[in-house]
């Protein structure tokens, strides 16, 4: 049946310039350390699928252990990659550099969250118009913001209303935006306007658009974000992507397809 | 516009049953017309998105209804571009089914358009899901290549080891298309969600979930680059993977809820 359903055998072949299981690569990769990064790897698998259900479990001090763990042979992982590296020639050194920005990459994701768990501040400030606010209640505490936040105006932009069978029906919520001020020392220092998906961003704080109440249209909730680790997470996400695509487009263009063929 | 979607789907069912047509009374030709209508199939779903992207004003991928037309798109279009790169014919039968399951699943929910609520309005939205199913679209035609893997292993014929390797190459390389892609889902997901809920990561239900499914991936590519792992070994991590993403894309939907839940009407 097989003969029939695949009328140019080999045709693949010829075509598939693509890194099969290379025997070096298996020969470095110790049993034991594979065995236990697998261990460490199917544990947080397995601890991430119970805590959709106990989402206390994030947080647990155990899993945060394990996170810890991953990130320690990561950078063991990394010291190895930067070796094989520097020993590597030809066409194999754009795969090798790919993996090693891999592993670098989720190294600063995970630097990047530390820092946020750390050193970051996550809150709500609720306002009217015309109030302004010098602080609000992060996640550790009372935080006091070096500057004043106010709120000059709030609108709320909603879709067409719609005629239906039980009805007319009001629109849903299009837009809702708050104008914010900063003060500081007494002087407006600028004026923003925020929305969803549309945040602003000052002194190091950032601001959200999160609630209003469609009965009190001179009310809104902001959300207030101090995140130092962003840095190191979005330059890690820029890199996991950059790395997979030198393993697994940009090497095998650059390498020889049969030199690449040898089965373990 | 509904006719777009219907013609689509004919189009599938069509080439379901010439595939199965062709396999079963071993006719070679009947495979040229097969592909021709997963063509036809393929071209009809993007003028259907098109259309509707252009009516609702925003890229139409934001229900339950939208993603299934988008899930067989993107299996539709893995299974040609391994036909045309490659002309591996494995995979009509499998890859017809799915996408007229996923585009008569479609069918049960609305058809009608929603307004966009204003979490969802980013430039994001476009780039985000369509990254997410091309890696689901890649991942499930790894599995179809591990199920034949593994039925083929049972039968005994003289070109085994040919097709054996021909569906060894084909899930490593679906699972590879798939990772780079779900790993671009999950980051512009995350800088999205930066923006729209101030953090990059919740810890919602289909953040992990996906997250599951990436680490399932990861260690497969692991276990073969790194440790030789092939054949029915490799096909296993590829069928556990597929169930994750299968729980990842419907389960999460239907079982659990997050901030995700526009997903599930």
């Amino acid at each position: 049946m097989d003969n029939q359903a695949n009328t140019n055998d080999g045709a693949w072949r010829r075509r598939a310039a693509f890194p099969a299981c290379q025997l070096e690569d298996v020969q470095a990769h110790g049993g034991r350390r594979f065995v236990f990064v697998l261990v460490i790897v199917l544990l947080i698998a397995v601890a991430c699928m119970g805590g959709t259900r106990f989402p206390r479990i994030f947080v647990s001090w155990w899993f945060v252990s394990v996170l810890g763990v991953l990130a320690l042979s990561l950078v063991a992982c990394t010291v190895y990659r930067f070796r094989a590296f520097g020993r590597s020639g030809g066409p194999e050194r754009v795969r090798v550099f790919g993996l090693l920005c891999t592993h670098v990459s989720l190294l600063l994701v995970l630097v990047g969250g530390g820092m946020r768990a750390v050193w970051g501040e996550n809150g709500h400030i609720a306002f009217r118009v015309g109030e302004a606010v010098t602080g609000f209640v992060g996640s550790r505490g009372p935080v006091t913001l070096p500057f004043a936040v106010g709120l000059v105006a709030f609108d709320v932009q909603r879709y067409p209303p719609t005629e239906s069978a039980s009805g007319f029906q009001t629109g849903a919520i299009k837009a809702y935006r708050s104008t914010l001020q900063i003060q500081e020392n007494g002087k407006i220092v600028c004026k923003k306007t925020v929305a969803v998906n549309a945040p602003f961003s000052y002194g190091g704080y950032s601001f959200y658009q999160a609630g209003c109440n469609p009965d009190d249209l001179d009310w809104t909730s902001l959300q207030v974000v101090r995140d130092p680790g962003i840095p190191f997470v979005f330059s890690g996400f820029a890199l996991i992507i950059f790395g997979l695509m030198l393993v697994f487009w940009i090497a095998p263009m650059a390498g020889g397809r049969e030199k690449r063929n040898i089965a373990p | 516009m509904t006719v777009l979607f219907n013609s689509g789907l004919f189009a599938y069912v069509a080439a379901l049953a010439f595939a199965i047509v062709g396999r079963v009374g071993k006719r070679g030709s009947f495979n040229r017309l097969s592909d021709f209508l997963m063509g036809a199939g393929l071209g009809l779903q993007t003028a259907y998105s098109a259309v509707r992207w252009v009516a609702a004003g925003h890229p139409p991928f934001c229900n339950m209804f939208e993603s299934l037309v988008l899930f067989a798109w993107a299996v539709t279009a893995i299974y040609l571009l391994l036909r045309i790169r490659f002309g591996i014919l494995l995979f009509t039968i499998p890859a017809a089914l799915v996408s007229t399951l996923a585009l008569a699943y479609a069918s049960t929910f609305g058809f009608e358009i929603h307004p966009l609520i204003p979490a969802l309005q980013s430039n994001w939205l476009a780039f985000h899901v369509c990254a997410c199913f091309l890696g689901y679209g890649g991942f499930t035609v790894s599995f179809f290549a591990a199920i034949r893997f593994l039925l083929a292993n049972r039968a005994s014929h003289a070109d085994a080891s040919a097709t054996q390797e021909l569906l060894e190459f084909v899930m490593i390389r679906t699972v590879s298309f798939g990772f780079i892609f779900l790993s671009l889902g999950i980051v512009t997901g995350a800088v999205w969600a930066n923006t729209a809920w101030g953090s990059y990561w919740s810890w919602d239900s289909k953040e992990v979930w996906s997250l599951i499914t990436w680490l399932i991936y990861a260690v497969f590519l692991h276990c073969h680059f790194f440790r030789g792992w092939r054949g029915r070994r490799a096909a296993w991590i590829s069928i556990v993977g597929f169930a994750s993403v299968l729980f990842t894309y419907i389960g999460v939907n239907l079982l659990l809820s997050g901030l995700h839940s526009y997903g599930s009407t």
